[in-house]
């Protein structure tokens, strides 16, 4: 063989060698430290644990379908441009649900989108927006979870398309969309708006399904809010900033009304997956959707992204 | 030759003067569907204020609500005919792969309405079937509408 190309040939793989080990070292949920804040000690607050449960919605995507929607069971299947997700089994069952837990692996995987045996989940699972969360309230909400009827059963795995079928590389996806930055209020705003920020973008998630994404799956920022595609089948997610093309001329007690009955100004009546969400928030207390309105009617308006 | 080239033109004309004609009733069918449930919506407005207590209860006016109602459910089945899921339309393809499901639906709203015109002859009995059947609305709505 001609010397250059033994040369080259070597190189390539010393290069494809260094690549693999950054790529291997950059995405190891061992690296990522958020998760790891400690658990405060004290007793935990189930009543509060409920209210968080109820404002992030999970059981609307973590219920079995067509059952009770305390029973956490899984088994909904998710269709995306990435693949099909199905969604896991979050019920206190010792050994297909989260049963076995302890309240730090809860928080990690809340947090940091870490499972216990350190695999990344995919953000399918809306970890960035409930990292916003902090320890003490995430322990509520797990304990809130643990009074709950343990389910049997497990969701069939993922059927993801290459690349996206390797869970490593969300090691990167998580380098870029991940900070790990808690809840901070803005001491300058109402204790409502503040309150109503924390619900929206915390335990709500309201930016995951109402915010266009980029070709990574991230959200765009300066277009949150702003509606887009469905991520999950067909149709169009309502922009949900004060613009023309959104919620502009909502009063507040309107916006209160549709998290309340799911109606509209106009008495249409959300519809789709939207619908579970309302039996989630029509369960919350008045002042805690008086204040994401609130929080919602105050953010920028922005323009929809064209249908 | 000529004659053949006539009655091809003649029949190509034809089939495009059929599909147009096709194209432009299930525009009419929809645009007449969104405006039966704009009726309804019209309907739920009324009956919310007066369930608020925003509207003094009337007795005819609170059976009037459930009059809509149940026109809406005999008429609406009939307006999502095969074809009628392409368009400016927010209808889920389960209206067409479970036309039996859809249809049940609006037979239970109907059914629902009736009862609720009978019931509503006092403020309490309109609040107690007017909150029961207007969750009828989102019941239908997520599984046989796309997010809009």
């Amino acid at each position: 063989m001609q010397r250059w190309l033994v040369r080259a040939l070597v190189l390539l793989l010393v290069a494809a060698v260094i690549g693999g080990g950054a790529f291997w070292w950059l995405t190891s949920p061992d690296r990522i430290t958020i998760g790891r804040e400690p658990v405060p000690a004290g007793e935990a607050d189930i009543a509060n644990g409920r209210l968080l449960f109820d404002a992030g919605d999970c059981a609307a995507c973590h219920a079995t379908p067509g059952g009770d929607r305390l029973h956490l069971g899984g088994g909904l299947a998710m269709h995306t441009q990435f693949g099909t997700f199905h969604v896991p089994n979050i019920s206190p069952h010792e050994t297909d649900g989260i049963g076995g837990w302890s309240v730090q692996d809860f928080v990690r995987a809340m947090r940091a989108g870490v499972s216990p045996d350190g695999r990344h989940y995919y953000p399918s699972f809306p970890y960035t927006s409930f990292q916003r969360i902090g320890p003490k309230d995430l322990a509520d909400m797990f304990a809130y979870v643990r009074t709950l009827t343990p389910v049997p059963g497990r969701a069939p795995a993922h059927d993801l398309a290459f690349p996206f079928s390797m869970r490593r590389g969300v090691g990167l996806w998580k380098l870029a969309f991940l900070d790990g930055r808690e809840f901070e209020p803005d001491p300058s705003k109402s204790a409502e708006w503040n309150r109503g920020k924390f619900l929206v973008e915390g335990p709500a998630h309201c930016a995951e399904c109402h915010s266009p994404r980029n070709f990574a799956g991230a959200i765009i920022a300066e277009r949150r809010f702003s509606g887009g595609p469905n991520p999950d089948g067909a149709g169009f997610v309502p922009n949900i900033t004060p613009h023309e093309t959104g919620i502009g001329g909502w009063s507040k007690s309107d916006v209160v009304e549709l998290l309340t009955t799911g109606f509209t100004p106009e008495f249409d009546s959300v519809g789709a997956s939207m619908r579970a969400v309302v039996e989630n928030t029509a369960r919350l207390p008045p002042e805690d959707r008086e204040a994401m309105a609130e929080y919602l009617l105050s953010l920028p308006p922005v323009a929809s992204s064209p249908r | 030759m000529l004659r053949k080239v006539v009655v091809a033109a003649t029949v190509a004309a034809g089939v495009v003067a059929y599909g147009a004609g096709s194209l432009l009733a299930q525009t009419d069918v929809i645009a007449e569907r969104q405006a039966l449930m704009k009726q309804a919506g019209g309907a739920t407005r009324t009956g919310s204020q007066i369930a608020k207590g925003e509207l003094p209860f009337d007795e005819a006016k609170a059976k009037e609500i459930f009059a809509v109602y149940q026109a809406v459910a005999e008429k609406a089945p009939a307006l999502f005919p095969e074809g009628s899921d392409k368009g400016d339309t927010t209808a889920a393809p389960t209206v067409w792969t479970d036309k039996a499901g859809f249809e049940a639906q609006f037979a239970a709203f109907g059914a629902a309405a009736k009862q609720g015109a009978a019931a509503a002859g006092d403020l309490d009995g309109f609040k107690t079937a007017f909150a029961a059947i207007s969750q009828e609305c989102g019941v239908c709505h997520q599984t046989f509408r796309v997010k809009k």
